[in-house]
């Protein structure tokens, strides 16, 4: 068990997501860097998927209550009882010890897996928080200061230090978007400057969506749209002509125009950057998606295989 | 029927949509026949119907690309086999205006109606649930009155009850959870449309035939 000491808003429990149910209204929800939560959860023997807490503001404080492994891995720091840890790291805390999460001034999210992983109850198929359902995670909220979180029995035993993965290298530079839908009915020069402008992300930004703050986008005429399935990635353009790309709560249904996806792994990318700071978009083809779709499933089967060298 | 526009969305899915003003009847029943058909193509993870048009999520690009051929050739066949669905009838009883049915009255001035004709207008006619979407349990209803459209409110209300009855444009449903809503609020109901606990979790699927019932009107 682990108690919450200190807790800013927005911090849930989240795994992989919640499948099948979109044509009952219900989102994925899930972590919005499935990357660093697989990571965690993988440094620990866990099952990839397992519920982690998700922290979007720091800093968390919370005091465990048994011996526990856990993992950190996304943006922030770790510190156990004042001795700061590795970013992507491993440890071993023991009872009543304090490990304080904390923001390193670059924003982004981070992951704190514990081993075995956090048992909450199992809602339509996934511990995923769905705040606007008001159900998975912890009755469906989000965490505050006194809770307390159980975690499931181990089914690893050997328990072999302490050690970390060297993060993921994201590729650098615009975010790649999939072009699609309504981008071809918009003014070419706007076309343009889609790939051309610094975009700033909107402090409004949550978890539902992320604003993107630039040129303003419009329409010769204006486009009316049937509701249809969103999925998170797309980037909805509204009448205020400022894009809107879907995150992990989207709803699961919309009817603005839209003009393209991002790629999964960038999506990642612009969920870790900060309210504030400036993103590019550029064009990316299907195969270059599916390489970097590839990569990281490299590397998170390269991961395992080393744990299971360092932990058989 | 309009031949339906295949838009892949992202790099796992697949939008099939007919592009018109106004989503029809006809139209959406042959999306049901479709969306029965494409159940089994291989590594499809879910797919979701919206109005008169399917989104279809894969596990990976493969899939989806292998698919797309069948699903031409699926849409065919549903045009020739579409059919009603089994349709539920279900009633709900509405408390028009008061404290949760705030617009009614401008909603009524501004339709040239007295508030009980406009309240009689919306309960009179029965709806149809055409898909369930955008947030957990809420259903659009197709068949909404013309002289009810009332465009939604310039901004959303931070935060509107679940069971509270809206209009939103040519659109008129119940709000299943207490959400952020722009939508016109002309009544409440306690029926619940959502609940996790349940067996299904929705109370309405689509094809179902829904009926307001009026339980009172508060000016």
């Amino acid at each position: 068990m682990i108690e919450i000491i200190k807790c800013m808003p927005g911090c849930t429990v989240q795994d992989a997501g919640r499948f099948g149910y979109r044509r009952l209204g219900v989102g994925s929800a899930g972590a919005m860097d499935g990357l660093a939560l697989a990571t965690g959860n993988i440094l620990l023997g866990n099952d990839a998927h397992a519920a982690a807490l998700e922290i979007i503001f720091f800093p968390l404080e919370i005091r465990f209550q048994e011996d526990c492994a856990f993992s950190f891995t996304g943006a922030g720091q770790a510190v156990l009882d004042g001795q700061a840890l590795p970013g992507w790291w491993k440890g071993t805390a023991r009872r009543g010890q304090l490990l304080r999460l904390e923001s390193l001034g670059s924003g982004g999210i981070g992951y704190l897996c514990l081993a075995g992983g956090v048992a909450v109850e199992t809602v339509l198929k996934s511990a995923s928080t769905d705040l606007k359902g008001v159900f998975g995670g912890v009755q469906g909220r989000m965490l505050k200061l006194g809770d307390v979180l159980a975690v499931h029995p181990r089914t690893v035993t050997v328990d072999a230090g302490d050690f970390g993965a060297v993060p993921y290298e994201n590729g650098q530079g615009a975010l790649r978007v999939l072009p699609g839908f309504e981008f071809a009915a918009l003014p070419e020069a706007m076309q343009a400057q889609v790939f051309s402008s610094d975009w700033q992300i909107s402090r409004q930004s949550n978890r539902i969506g992320f604003l993107l703050e630039g040129p303003r986008m419009k329409f010769d005429v204006p486009v009316e749209l049937l509701s249809y399935g969103v999925l998170p990635g797309l980037i909805q353009l509204p009448p205020s002509g400022q894009p809107v790309v879907m995150l992990a709560d989207a709803q699961t249904c919309g009817g603005y125009p839209r003009l393209g996806t991002l790629i999964d792994s960038d999506l990642r990318r612009l969920a870790q950057s900060a309210p504030g700071s400036s993103i590019q978009l550029r064009i990316c083809t299907l195969e270059e998606a599916a390489e970097a779709e590839a990569s990281e499933r490299q590397y998170l089967a390269r991961l395992s295989r080393m744990r299971e060298v360092v932990c058989p | 029927m309009n031949t339906p526009q295949f838009h892949r969305m992202g790099t796992r899915a697949i939008l099939v949509e007919s592009q018109q003003p106004q989503a029809d009847l006809r139209t959406q029943q042959v999306y049901w026949a479709f969306d029965q058909r494409a159940a089994d193509l291989p590594g499809l993870v879910e797919s979701v119907p919206g109005m008169n048009n399917l989104l279809l999520i894969f596990e990976a690009m493969e899939y989806r690309e292998n698919a797309l051929a069948d699903l031409h050739h699926y849409w065919g066949a549903s045009i020739e086999q579409s059919s009603a669905r089994d349709a539920r009838q279900i009633t709900v009883g509405v408390l028009y205006g008061g404290a949760l049915g705030k617009d009614l009255p401008i909603l009524a001035e501004r339709a040239r109606l007295s508030v009980d004709e406009f309240v009689m207008r919306h309960a009179a006619v029965e709806y149809t649930v055409f898909c369930l979407g955008a947030h957990p349990g809420f259903a659009y209803l197709s068949g909404l009155h013309e002289s009810l459209h009332a465009p939604r409110q310039n901004a959303p209300r931070p935060q509107v009850s679940a069971g509270s009855v809206a209009i939103g444009g040519s659109q008129t449903g119940v709000i299943a959870a207490n959400m952020p809503s722009g939508w016109n609020l002309i009544g409440a109901t306690d029926t619940t449309f959502f609940d996790h606990r349940n067996e299904p979790p929705a109370l309405l699927a689509p094809g179902d035939r829904v009926r307001f019932e009026v339980r009172g009107i508060e000016a």
